[in-house]
């Protein structure tokens, strides 16, 4: 279903072009979840930019459902829900307006959009909010409009950069379930979380990116065996302090994209 | 089966497209509109300023008013306060008021001119009885003109004090009062007792001068009609050899000859239109950024041109909203303080002309909405948006200045200039006195740059840079880096044309100022005033960007392109540089002759006329410099500098970021217009030409991938013309000369243009110079290519 083909990116800056991903491959398949895992600055929104068409990558592309992020831009939108920490929503406008509006934009029949407004918001629990201005709603109630705004259209692929960022641990709970639900239903999902934890139970697969590359790929049990630790935690905890002996010890081999 | 679900998902997902397409503009817009209008900050502009702002305005107009006037009162007459300081009672000083009152206005009515033989007084002779100013402020004369009325004499207010040496200054300056009138008895040698009333008023004041002018005048009259009813007694005809007839006339406003209060209407009307639409603007492009909303906006499958053209329709409707209400403000306002007259110059406040304004405002909105969602979509948050849009907004109000300048009429290229146009429009639409082909231009034209500003808008908007680009602070901008550069960053390259800007007017101020340093003014020696030339020309465009260059780690070789060229490039400059003169002064005359369509053969051969005649001093003062320094100052200086920056610096900077042609046009642009800032004034003629030459001097830095060819073509060009203009009387010596040097022969404007030709074509085909590079400028190459690419 998602196809990633060797993308790279650079940033010009004042003190020079700085690579933020570099020569990054993987696939996700029909009803798989991959956990898109590293540091800050590693590249994990970067590469997911990338794969949506918002950032047009330097080297490579990216291929969902047969059409390429950087030829048909809007076909891949059509069949990508985006949901990212980063999103703001429509301060002035109700819940009901902002998904009636997106599921406008995503060119769904306006005689299915009251329904399907309906089921998203009774699957999310927002059922009551949905004729308040979402500047009245909490950061919880906020990111479940966002989670429903980008499933409105109902996508048979997900991008999901660090969707529980802010959320309290029930706030987090429902989103994860809505994931395995979402799985369940055969959706495609890239998932960026540093819910370690959570990652663990919920993705099929993993893909470590680290210092712009990608550094480890494969199942919870082949990342086990490569790194001789048991959860994602003491892998990402070893990762971490080698990247700091790097630091000290000699110049790191690729510059970082700080929150680019 | 499969291709069969994959076919039918097609059928779908077009099917879906096309619902997207019908249904999306309208609730697009009909978001943006609610996002907007239900924002507390919109709700102040639209509705809270016209409330508050009118009213206020009206009475600081009226304070304004009275302080001129002097008193308006209820029944919107003018009265104005004399002080009197007289010998005789207060009851004589009312009883003579009430006189020169009373005789005033039965010469100055009707009935009395029609009827004078029932007139004791004006009866000696009708003809001598109609006072010499018969235009002063009579209330039937100034009713007529437009401006307030003034009551008759005998209303206004007297203060009557017994007679005293007061110091007149004194007391105007202490007391409220707008005259001071002192009657004194005095007595002529041998002759009857006289009274002499001193009048005494503020000349800064147009009350004093008015009121002082409005007593004298009946006095006067008075005077006059004493002397003659005495003459006629003594049976001495009253005759006087001259007769001052005067004819005050209503002349209609804003026919673009004279300036009035009404020709500020328009530029009121792009304050509204402004203030309406900056909000949104910001807030629908800026703000969704700064929100985080944008991201979300851009990546759903949506026209980029579709989500600019939904917001302008928002912005439009604020704007026409916001402006709306201040015109109900404005004129509920007027009609209500009764100043229809002294604001609209005496028409009526219609509903016809309240529709004209709303139209002409639907016309505003439209304009500034699209040019502030170009400006505001650059931007990355509100702070920033709001920083671009004061410059802009303050740059609005110099072409309002200029539309209410007299004299100017919406013909010829201001038709199509925008926004003078539209303020030239609105001021004929208000005046009643539209012609239909320059007023469709207007329009057509306007809507011309608003589809072109969206287009532009919709390039910019949610694009990469903006969307996640990182807010560069000044300190960025000026600090220095840590590692050398190979070219000039774009914003390195954009800054340093900004500030050459202030830098070149000031080097054409000091050179304006130089012959003051030589005492008697205009002697500065011939050789000095041309090495200055070339000085500032060395300091502004070599020095200068040489400086930021090397603050800001920009290697000299691959940043300003010097560097060997092949020998093709070589010959081309020398060719070209000698050849292309002729074409250039045909491109001067061609832009005469494109004027003369717009004003007529008789006016552009005056501008003509006078550019002729002041090349014509030039030269000859120029040919008293040696032809060494005329050689250094005109042709070497402003090449090697010029090219140095334009296609140097700046291009080379442009190259690294964008399309080559792109940047080719923009390096040449820039030239243009910079020597069209060659004097105290533009001299437009100088545009095309030097902005097609600097096209092929761009194109040809370009493909040599060096400014030296550039240099040389530039030196020769100059330094043909300077020196055949320098040489000129020598020239006319010889046979085949042309002996009016400025109609050059059809044929060597031919073989020029065919040189020219040629040149461009050469270069166009030719490859790019990458051969023998160093390894200093591979990289530059590689940079500029890797951009290039990304770019396509």
């Amino acid at each position: 279903m998602i196809q990633i083909h060797h993308l790279t990116k650079r940033f010009s800056t004042p003190d020079g072009v700085i690579t933020a991903v570099d020569d990054v491959s993987f696939e996700v398949h029909e009803g798989e979840v991959y956990g898109l895992l590293g540091p800050n600055g590693a590249g994990k929104t970067t590469t997911m930019r990338m794969i949506l068409g918002l950032l047009r990558a330097d080297e490579g592309f990216a291929e969902i459902d047969g059409c390429r992020s950087d030829q048909q831009a809007d076909e891949v939108k059509r069949r990508v829900g985006f949901i990212s920490a980063s999103a703001g929503i429509y301060q002035w406008l109700t819940a009901r307006e902002i998904l009636m509006f997106f599921a406008d934009v995503y060119g769904m029949e306006p005689e299915l959009t009251g329904g399907r407004v309906q089921e998203l918001s009774t699957l999310l629990d927002f059922t009551k909010l949905l004729d308040r201005r979402c500047a009245t709603l909490s950061t919880g109630q906020k990111q479940r409009v966002n989670l429903a705004r980008a499933l409105v259209h109902d996508p048979p692929v997900m991008i999901m950069d660090e969707p529980t960022l802010g959320l309290d641990v029930v706030g987090s709970q429902v989103i994860f379930e809505y994931i395995d639900l979402l799985k369940s239903r055969g959706k495609s999902i890239i998932l960026c979380t540093h819910q370690l934890d959570q990652a663990e139970r919920v993705c099929d697969r993993f893909g470590f990116l680290f210092q712009s590359r990608m550094f480890a790929e494969g199942t919870l049990a082949q990342l086990q065996n490569q790194f001789n630790k048991s959860s994602l935690m003491d892998m990402f905890v070893e990762l971490i302090a080698s990247q700091r002996q790097n630091e000290t010890t000699e110049a790191p081999a690729v510059v970082q994209a700080n929150g680019v | 089966m499969e291709s069969q679900e994959a076919s039918n998902t097609e059928t779908n997902s077009s099917s879906q497209t096309k619902v997207v397409r019908r249904a999306s503009l309208w609730r697009l817009a009909q978001k943006e509109l609610r996002e907007t209008l239900r924002d507390r900050r919109t709700i102040i502009t639209l509705v809270a300023m016209p409330l508050i702002v009118y009213p206020i305005l009206s009475l600081v107009f009226k304070t304004f008013l009275l302080s001129n006037i002097g008193v308006l009162s209820e029944d919107n007459l003018i009265r104005y306060r004399y002080a009197i300081f007289a010998e005789t009672s207060r009851e004589q000083v009312e009883v003579l008021m009430g006189q020169l009152s009373d005789t005033w206005e039965r010469v100055n009515t009707k009935e009395i001119q029609s009827e004078p033989s029932q007139q004791g007084e004006t009866s000696v002779d009708d003809e001598q009885s109609t006072p010499p100013d018969s235009n002063s402020e009579s209330s039937t004369d100034v009713a007529k003109r437009g401006s307030a009325a003034v009551a008759p004499l005998r209303e206004h207010e007297f203060q009557i004090f017994s007679f005293q040496e007061v110091d007149p200054t004194q007391f105007l300056e202490k007391e409220d009062v707008d005259v001071l009138i002192r009657f004194r008895n005095s007595r002529i040698e041998n002759g009857p007792p006289q009274i002499s009333a001193e009048v005494f008023f503020d000349q800064e004041k147009p009350a004093g001068r008015n009121g002082s002018r409005f007593f004298s005048e009946r006095l006067d009259l008075f005077n006059r009609l004493v002397l003659q009813e005495r003459l006629r007694r003594a049976n001495v005809n009253p005759f006087v050899p001259y007769k001052v007839v005067q004819e005050p006339l209503a002349i209609e406003q804003g026919t673009g000859k004279t300036m009035s209060l009404a020709s500020i209407i328009p530029l009121i009307l792009v304050l509204m239109t402004i203030t309406g639409a900056v909000y949104p603007a910001i807030d629908l492009t800026a703000g969704e950024r700064e929100r985080g909303t944008l991201e979300t906006l851009i990546a759903a499958p949506l026209p980029r041109m579709r989500v600019l053209v939904a917001k302008m329709t928002a912005v439009i409707t604020v704007a026409v909203l916001t402006a709306t209400l201040n015109v109900v403000g404005m004129a509920t306002t007027i009609w209500a303080f009764q100043l229809e007259s002294t604001l609209l110059g005496g028409q009526d406040l219609t509903i016809f002309i309240v529709l004209k304004i709303f139209g002409l405002l639907a016309l505003f909105a439209t304009f500034f909405s699209a040019v502030l969602l170009v400006i505001t979509s650059f931007a990355r948050s509100f702070k920033e948006a709001q920083a671009y849009l004061i410059p802009v907004i303050l740059l609005s109000l110099a072409p309002g200045l200029l539309a209410m300048t007299p004299g100017l009429s919406l013909d010829g290229p201001l038709a199509v200039c925008p926004m003078i146009n539209l303020l030239l429009l609105s001021r004929d639409v208000l005046a009643g006195n539209v012609s239909i082909v320059p007023a469709a231009l207007a329009v057509f034209s306007t809507l011309v740059y608003v589809a072109l500003a969206i287009a532009a808008a919709a390039t910019v908007f949610g694009a990469d840079s903006i969307l996640y680009g990182s807010q560069s602070s000044w300190k960025e901008l000026f600090s220095r880096p840590l590692e050398e550069r190979n070219v000039a960053p774009v914003n390195v390259a954009l800054v340093c044309l900004y500030l050459l800007f202030p830098i070149n007017f000031i080097a054409i101020a000091l050179l304006g100022r130089l012959p003051a340093l030589f005492g008697d003014g205009t002697t500065v020696p011939i050789n000095l005033y041309l090495m200055a030339v070339a000085l500032f020309t060395f300091i502004a465009f070599f020095a200068f960007p040489t400086l930021l260059a090397s603050h800001q780690r920009i290697r000299i070789g691959s940043g300003f392109g010097v560097r060997g060229a092949s020998l093709r490039f070589w010959s081309l400059a020398v060719v070209m540089g000698l050849g292309l003169w002729p074409v250039v002064m045909a491109m001067i005359n061609g832009w005469y002759e494109v004027l003369t369509l717009f004003y007529g053969a008789e006016t552009t051969q005056g501008w003509q006329d006078t550019l002729s005649q002041y090349c014509d001093q030039q030269a000859t003062r120029f040919r008293d410099a040696s032809p060494f320094v005329i050689g250094i100052a005109m042709a070497i200086a402003p090449a090697c500098c010029e090219e140095w920056f334009f296609r140097g610096l700046f291009q080379r900077g442009l190259l690294s970021r964008i399309r080559p042609w792109v940047a080719i046009a923009a390096s040449a642009a820039a030239f243009g217009i910079f020597h069209t800032l060659s004097g105290s004034v533009a001299s437009f003629d100088r545009l095309i030409p030097t902005t097609v030459m600097g096209v092929v001097l761009g194109l040809l830095a370009y493909k040599a991938n060096s400014i030296l060819p550039g240099i040389l073509l530039h030196s020769l060009h100059n330094a043909s013309v300077a020196f055949i203009a320098y040489f000129l009387p020598d020239l006319n010596q010889l046979s085949w000369f042309p002996q009016d040097a400025e109609h050059i022969p059809v044929l060597w404007t031919i073989t020029s243009a065919i040189i020219g030709v040629a040149g461009l074509l050469v270069l166009l085909l030719g490859t790019r110079q990458t051969s023998h590079l160093t390894s200093e400028s591979t990289s530059v190459d590689n940079a500029i290519d890797v951009s290039k690419s990304a770019d396509e």
